[in-house]
């Protein structure tokens, strides 16, 4: 378990983490730091009831302008910042033993292991473990501070996505009549929620070691004034221009769920979700990394 | 004096790895292909896809033969016949009790496996299954026996013996099961003035040693005698330490854990769970641990 500094602003001294060329200036005013500053920084002990987590802010800066990738340089595909490093659950808290935490851009996710069904009513499946998610918007997730109650359309729909998403990743046939929780909440909410939602999933679900047919990556993707754009920001979303979400298996290629609410041309399309699969292969890369070396420092650690 | 202490967030150095073991292993992430031979079985944590064997956690891979699985580095415990698990009991239900044991599915102790008090033998009337809330309540711990595993993974657990039963007073300690040894016995009288049963399933009980060991209880009459203070200390110190060596990720066995409360004498209690305190500690029974084997 690492501890992160907890820095507000990212300070790694690149041109990344301001503003890209082309985009419209953010509205500083409405929110301290338009990317997410993980709030979490584990202590090892923590107090029962509360989860570490590591903070990552993948998606640190998004700008619209040019190019499929996320940030309109025209580079080659650019190491997401800070995705620093993951933080699980240490013993001490009774009953919450194995979760995993994580931040990606504000957003947590929280994956305790599998266990038998609480029932609400639903029961359990005799052949495969039920996912159940959850997912919430802290109130001071977006510009003004608003309650959302929980069952409101909105979180409705992304919950029923998340659970899709996860029902196709997760082998649910090793864990017959058990049940998976998957609670996210955002903190941060600056366009791209649910890929946000799914990533930070992703890691807590590999750290609570529940097995996967792959990583899950996820990121949005839209098409302005011919071009398409990965990765949109809270601006960009709102301006109204077509957007598509794309979760990813990435090594196999396999889409997990690809969503669009708005209309689009066709011969758009291919476009749009090209800057969507380069997007989430390097999510992935920087996920990837992230748990490999967890795994090296834990390993080491069990020594024998 | 303040009550809290409070501590700005410090970027962790990296774990040293001790010695050159690290590189042997083969570390794989889920969706990483670990061999496109078909000459191997599947085992945990694997998969199998368009002739390719998939990894399906993050951990590493273990090889027997023609056995290929990856052990996750977190699960959930998993149940084999002869462990001995301590757990809570969730249930009472008709003819049995549910056993939470950390494992993906309740545990259950039936009736018909569990000690009457006395210790005798006879069929289970229709008055013992009434009395079953006498015996065992929700809230109860308990320390018990894997009897068998059933084919959905639940695990069915036994207190045949009068080692087993119901827990008095002490402490328990929840860690993660991988961190667990196995080992041929997981009671364990401990030097310092305390009782430990390492379960399987990563709950520990520390309790304070009975002097004598009486035969007739059965496990059911719990000692409710206030415990002197001595006792609680050396059973807090006790626990620290437990937790440290969870944190820093060592394995839990009864050497390890006596080394550990050996090396964290010279703090208090409290400081233990500091981490730089932890750190020291954990690096002290290492190195006694390794000095021992070699």
């Amino acid at each position: 378990m690492r501890d992160v500094s907890s820095g507000r602003s990212r300070g790694t001294g690149t041109p990344l983490s301001c503003h890209g060329p082309a985009s419209a200036p953010r509205p500083r005013g409405r929110r301290s730091a338009p990317w997410g500053c993980g709030v979490g920084v584990p202590a090892p002990h923590c107090p029962p009831g509360d989860t570490d987590w590591g903070s990552h802010h993948s998606q640190g800066c998004r700008t619209g302008g040019g190019s499929h990738h996320p940030r309109g340089h025209g580079e080659g595909v650019p190491p997401l910042l800070g995705l620093q490093s993951w933080g699980s659950r240490h013993p001490p808290a009774p009953g919450d033993m194995e979760w995993g935490s994580h931040l990606p851009q504000g957003c947590r996710a929280r994956v305790p292991p599998p266990h038998h069904p609480t029932g609400h009513g639903a029961g359990a499946l005799p052949d495969r473990a039920l996912v159940n998610c959850q997912y919430s918007m802290a109130t001071f997730s977006t510009g003004e501070r608003k309650r959302r109650p929980h069952g409101d359309r909105k979180s409705s729909e992304m919950t029923l996505h998340l659970k899709q998403t996860f029902e196709a990743a997760i082998l649910t046939e090793l864990y017959p009549r058990s049940q998976i929780d998957i609670y996210v909440q955002i903190l941060q909410a600056d366009g791209g929620n649910y890929c946000a939602c799914v990533n930070a999933a992703t890691l807590a679900v590999i750290d609570a070691g529940i097995p996967m047919r792959d990583y899950v990556c996820a990121s949005s993707a839209g098409f302005v004034e011919d071009t398409a754009l990965a990765d949109l920001s809270y601006v960009e979303e709102a301006s109204g221009g077509p957007q598509a979400a794309l979760a990813l298996l990435p090594t196999s290629g396999q889409i997990a769920l690809l969503q669009m609410d708005s209309r689009l041309h066709e011969d758009h399309l291919e476009a749009v979700i090209e800057a969507a699969s380069g997007a989430c292969r390097a999510v992935h890369a920087v996920l990837d990394g992230v748990v490999r070396d967890h795994v090296r420092e834990v390993t080491a650690l069990l020594g024998d | 004096m303040a009550a809290v202490a409070m501590r700005l967030p410090v970027s962790r150095k990296a774990a040293a790895p001790s010695g050159p073991r690290g590189g042997e292993k083969h570390l794989v992430a889920p969706g990483d292909t670990i061999t496109t031979d078909t000459g191997y079985m599947r085992g945990h944590g694997t998969y199998v896809d368009e002739e390719k064997l998939i990894a399906s956690v993050a951990g590493a891979v273990e090889r027997v033969n023609k056995l290929v699985c990856v052990k996750a580095l977190k699960t959930r415990y998993n149940g084999e016949v002869g462990d001995i698990v301590v757990g809570r009991i969730t249930e009472v239900q008709q003819k049995r009790w549910k056993v939470e044991t950390n494992s993906r599915l309740d545990s259950v102790l039936l009736l018909s496996s569990m000690n009457l008090p006395g210790g005798e033998l006879r069929r289970r009337s229709a008055e013992d299954e009434l009395a079953m809330r006498d015996y065992l309540q929700e809230g109860d711990l308990i320390s018990a026996e894997v009897q068998s595993v059933f084919s959905d993974g639940a695990v069915s657990l036994h207190t045949r013996s009068l080692k087993y039963g119901k827990l008095g007073q002490g402490v328990l300690v929840q860690v993660s099961p991988s961190l667990v040894k196995r080992q041929k016995t997981h009671f364990h009288d401990l030097p310092c003035g305390a009782s430990v049963i390492l379960g399987n399933n990563g709950f520990i009980w520390i309790y304070p040693t009975t002097e004598q060991k009486d035969e007739e209880a059965g496990g059911f009459t719990t000692n409710l005698e206030p415990v002197p203070l001595s006792d609680r200390e050396v059973i807090s110190r006790l626990r620290n330490c437990i937790v440290a060596l969870a944190t820093q990720k060592l394995m839990l066995f009864d050497t390890s854990i006596l080394y550990c409360y050996e090396a964290s004498l010279p703090h208090q209690i409290k400081d233990i769970l500091k981490p730089e305190v932890m750190e020291e500690i954990v690096l002290e029974t290492r190195q006694r641990l390794l000095d021992l084997e070699g």
